[in-house]
């Protein structure tokens, strides 16, 4: 079997010595897939994909990415090795122009950055409207849409996705949900880690529900949907309703 | 006596040292200069502060110049005198073209002569030369703002170096007011010791200057950034070591305030504009400043680096995330950073002189600026600048030139209580 | 090499009246940012306070000099209050370099020439303060004291030692009432506003008038420092006032420990005993030519001696921020994101 995009193996982590926020956590990726980390507050979501792109220190387990051993390396070895990362706030430049923002993340590549740009703004037409304007002047959907596009730039084999619908409105988080999905289908395969657990299920191929730290349930996105326990600990009544 | 402060007085009794001038009178406008004899000068004890004779005491020579004009009286030791231009032994027809200017501050330098210039002009010259800079407030006002402007361009310079270090890093760097002296110092080292023309010397030091900045990042500021050393502690280091520079510049260069070799003397008027005249070096600090100013705003947003500058001090953590390598990029900051102050440390230089005290005078007119401009804003900083600069000038219109710089902190302490995000700052960049 | 006068006069530097000076600073530096987190850059501007209200009152407005005295202290409480309202909601850097600035305001308004009939311009103002030694009960043309070992001189004149008892009375007095209100609920606020200004907010805390009256307690112990050192030396001198002597008296705190109560004073006494045996060492090193003048001049000792002051500033901060006495966890600088 060829090995899995991302392989995180038995990871342990925190952001102080001594605290950690994963104590053994597992997550595969394989090629192409869409999966969604859910699971409640300070379960360890976040910390996970900050963990495997190299922004806290592992101190024990393994990340492998196409069957090399990447645990710790910097952000900027990740990101030249094809792994985008879409931090959840603070994710745009503000005192850029939307068309810088676009060229930082492209600041690795050697070539065909204005190409790129134009690919990008095809996906969000949105930001080509405004390319010219300060990141700071945006609403929260548009960030989010910008700093999706700004990860796009090198493009990618993996995104790792930080809570893409927070702080959005219901109609928001759909926009953003859609265009999570198109980017997937273009081949590039994403992690997301998800609040909204019922509507990051929907759109998922396979889902972990993370709890304290460590992996309490995996499956497809429409196993965990429906889930008894899933339901009960995770999704709430609300989920059953829909 | 326990003086906390090093003394300022002389310390060597050496032989040798006078007041000396060759006093020339303009005959037409714009044209030759003829020797002026049997004119007295008077020499007092006196006590200058800023180049601006704070009291004169008891008199200590006089002597009339020669036929070529040439006078020179001798001085009990080095040190701080008066010398006052006797008018009434002025030949007829010859004037002083500025009344104000008939008492000179000297600080007499160990063992040499002293040189000190007395502008004279004949008739119709001096009634021309006297129009250029006569006390009426409006040419007194536009000489006052031409030279706010060049000294405004130099605190730009400083304050777009401070802006840029503290915008990437956050970093209120105070030793700062010693990297302007380590560049002015480098400057004079190489045009006045090496005899390099002092525009390549210059442009050494502002490279020398860069790279000493960026040196600092990287044997201090970075290791301290890893060992996740706080911002307060940084800043309090950065005090250290502005003491410690600070000290072993006085060690180095002595207290005595020196002139870069080439622009040592006034040297004629360029051109004149209205009442104002430009002497080469104004036109140098002007195109030079001007160039380095614009280059820097352009440079932060055309080029990939400068882009980056301003990524990274949006947000280090999403620079890093976006690939950019930070460390990188902020020890550019500092050479560019470096690279201006010295630039502003040189201009200020040749603009009046150099002593090791000067990065302590320009430091809090920097802040100053800064803090008008809006911390982290390069366009501000500029802006802030100039405004401080023409307002130091402007205000000695209404209050004694001591008191100069006093009017610009009240500024900027007024900007802080009713607008801390500055003028061109924006108040997401606060608290 | 005279090592008994080396030694006698780093002794006698370490309990001199500018050590009391320094440590008088260094208690409000202390208070302020060891135990509230202010960042107060311009004790200085306390002490110039302090000193020009005792000589403005007393030579200029003929006032007794208790009169200035308390005029003096005033001067401060009044200057604590203009400094603290525009600054103290503001971020911990501006505050820094507000206090900068004043200080250097009113060193340059005092050396004013154009107010020379009032505060003396450059020249400052003399000879005001000649009661204090009217009231020494010491006899002036006595030495008191002892030689240490035979050999290290530790005598004082009367006038020295009238001083030196003033001052450290002035000293123990400081170090007490800090004591006591660090010790109350008082001393707890502040605390807890070093540790987390918006938590203290959330439990109800007035955090602007805590942080004002820090500032204004802390600023009174500069005030003294200053009045003080104007009736000690009997006499003002503006430059005297420069920036820089808040920074060596920073130095001083933190060499003892910041947020202790003995580690200002200690420090302070400490920092003049390393400077004074610097300096007596590199003085007799050039007269017994031992040090080469090519090397080092007499006159480049003073140059010296404050690089030391700026170096041991550097290495405290990186290396030990809590200096001698201090906890590690109680000082207050890596608050700041």
């Amino acid at each position: 079997m060829a090995d899995p995009l991302i392989h995180v193996e038995n990871v342990v982590a925190g952001y102080v010595p001594g605290v950690n926020i994963l104590n053994g956590a597992e997550l595969i990726l394989g090629d192409g897939e869409l999966i969604g980390i859910i699971g409640p507050n300070g379960a360890g979501k976040s910390t996970m994909l900050k963990a495997l792109f190299g922004l806290i220190k592992i101190s024990d387990g393994t990340v492998w990415y196409r069957g090399d051993d990447v645990t710790g390396k910097k952000a900027n070895f990740l990101v030249a090795r094809g792994i985008g990362y879409v931090p959840q706030i603070n994710n745009v430049f503000p005192s850029l122009t939307i068309r810088e923002n676009l060229e930082m993340g492209g600041y690795l590549r050697k070539s065909g950055v204005a190409e790129m740009i134009d690919e990008v703004v095809d996906i969000f037409p949105r930001l080509g409207e405004r390319i010219d304007q300060r990141a700071g002047s945006l609403s929260g959907g548009e960030r989010q849409m910008l700093a999706m596009g700004r990860a796009l730039m090198m493009e990618p084999s993996v995104l790792l996705l930080d809570e893409p619908s927070a702080g959005l409105s219901p109609v928001l988080q759909d926009q953003v949900f859609d265009r999570v999905k198109q980017v997937n289908s273009t081949g590039v395969s994403i992690i997301m880690v998800e609040q909204n657990a019922a509507r990051c299920l929907q759109i998922c191929d396979r889902g972990y529900v993370l709890d304290q730290g460590r992996n309490a349930y995996t499956g497809t996105g429409e196993e965990l949907l429906h889930d008894p326990k899933v339901i009960e600990l995770y999704l709430g009544t609300l989920a059953k309703a829909r | 006596m326990m003086g906390l402060v090093p003394s300022a007085s002389a310390s060597a009794q050496t032989e040798g040292e006078s007041v000396e001038t060759t006093l020339l009178a303009q005959t037409e406008a714009g044209g030759d200069k003829s020797p002026v004899e049997g004119v007295e000068i008077i020499v007092y004890d006196a006590v200058i502060v800023d180049r601006q004779i704070e009291s004169t005491g008891a008199e200590v020579g006089r002597a009339s110049s020669d036929a070529t004009g040439y006078v020179s009286v001798a001085l009990p030791a080095p040190g701080q005198y008066a010398v006052e231009l006797n008018v009434d032994t002025l030949p007829a027809g010859v004037e002083l073209v500025r009344a104000d200017k008939q008492i000179l501050p000297v600080e007499a330098r160990i063992g040499q002569p002293t040189r000190v210039l007395f502008n004279l002009a004949e008739g119709d010259a001096a009634g021309a030369a006297r129009n250029k800079t006569s006390d009426s407030v409006l040419t007194r006002g536009a000489r006052l703002l031409f030279e706010g402007i060049i000294f405004g361009l130099i605190i730009g310079l400083c304050a777009i170096g401070l802006s840029l270090i503290y915008g990437t890093t956050g970093l209120v760097n105070f030793a700062l007011s010693e990297q302007i002296v380590f560049g002015a110092l480098v400057a004079y080292f190489l045009n006045s010791i090496l005899g390099l023309n002092f525009i390549i010397a210059a442009l050494i030091a502002f490279v020398v200057g860069g790279l000493g900045s960026a040196a600092l990042d990287l044997g201090l500021w970075r290791p301290l950034r890893k060992r996740g050393t706080g911002l307060t502690a940084m800043m309090i280091i950065s005090i250290g070591l502005a003491l410690f520079l600070r000290f072993f510049f006085l060690f180095l260069f002595g207290e005595r305030s020196r002139p870069y070799e080439q622009y040592a003397v006034q040297t004629k008027i360029l051109f004149s504009v209205g009442p104002v005249d430009v002497l080469p070096k104004e036109l140098i600090i002007i195109v030079v400043g001007l160039f380095l100013l614009i280059g820097t705003a352009v440079g932060l947003r055309r080029t990939k680096l400068g882009k980056a500058m301003r990524a990274v001090a949006d947000s280090n953590d999403l620079a890093a995330s976006t690939g950019i390598d930070v460390d990188r990029v902020v020890t550019s900051v500092w050479f560019v950073g470096g690279t201006l102050v010295t630039a502003g440390a040189v201009f200020f230089g040749l603009n009046s002189q150099i002593n090791w005290l000067m990065g302590q005078q320009l430091l809090l007119l920097v802040f100053a600026a800064v803090t008008l401009g809006g911390l982290g804003t390069d366009f501000g900083a500029m802006v802030g600048g100039l405004v401080i600069g023409i307002f130091t000038f402007m205000a000695t219109l209404v209050v004694a030139p001591e008191l100069k710089n006093v009017g610009a902190l009240l500024v900027m302490i007024l900007i802080l209580m009713f607008r801390p995000q500055g003028i061109f700052g924006r108040a997401e960049r606060i608290g | 090499m005279d090592w008994n006068s080396i030694i006698s006069n780093s002794l006698r530097s370490g309990i001199s009246q500018q050590a009391i000076i320094f440590a008088l600073a260094a208690i409000g530096l202390n208070l302020h940012f060891g135990y509230t987190g202010l960042l107060n850059f311009g004790q200085v501007a306390f002490m110039a306070a302090g000193a020009y209200g005792v000589g403005i009152t007393t030579n200029t407005l003929g006032a007794p000099l208790w009169v200035g005295i308390i005029v003096g202290m005033l001067a401060g409480v009044v200057l604590g209050l203009l400094l603290g309202l525009p600054t103290l909601r503001l971020k911990a850097d501006y505050l820094a370099i507000v206090t900068i600035a004043v200080g250097e305001i009113i060193r340059l308004v005092v050396r004013a020439a154009v107010l020379s009939d009032t505060t003396g311009g450059s020249n400052g103002i003399n000879g005001f303060a000649n009661s204090f030694q009217d009231w020494n009960p010491f006899n002036n043309s006595a030495t008191y004291g002892f030689r240490l070992f035979d050999r290290i001189n530790l005598e004082f004149s009367g006038a020295d030692v009238w001083e030196l008892l003033v001052g450290w009375t002035l000293v123990l007095l400081s170090v007490f009432v800090v004591w006591r209100l660090i010790r109350s609920p008082w001393g707890r606020v502040l605390r807890s506003i070093r540790e987390d200004e918006d938590a203290a907010t959330a439990l109800g805390k007035d955090v602007f008038r805590f942080k004002m009256q820090s500032l204004i307690l802390g600023g009174s112990f500069g005030t003294l420092a200053g009045i003080f050192y104007a009736v000690q030396q009997n006499s003002v001198q503006p430059d005297n006032y420069a920036t820089q002597q808040t920074f060596f008296a920073l130095t001083a705190a933190i060499l003892g420990g910041l947020a202790t109560i003995w580690g200002p004073v200690v420090g302070a006494m400490l920092f003049w005993i390393i400077l004074s045996f610097t300096e007596n060492v590199l003085i007799e090193l050039i007269d017994n030519n031992i040090m080469p003048d090519s090397i080092m001049e007499r006159s480049q000792v003073g140059p010296v001696r404050f690089m030391l002051v700026g170096l041991t500033l550097m290495l405290l901060m990186i290396f030990r921020p809590q200096g001698i006495f201090g906890d590690k966890r109680e000082i207050a600088i890596d608050e700041r994101k």
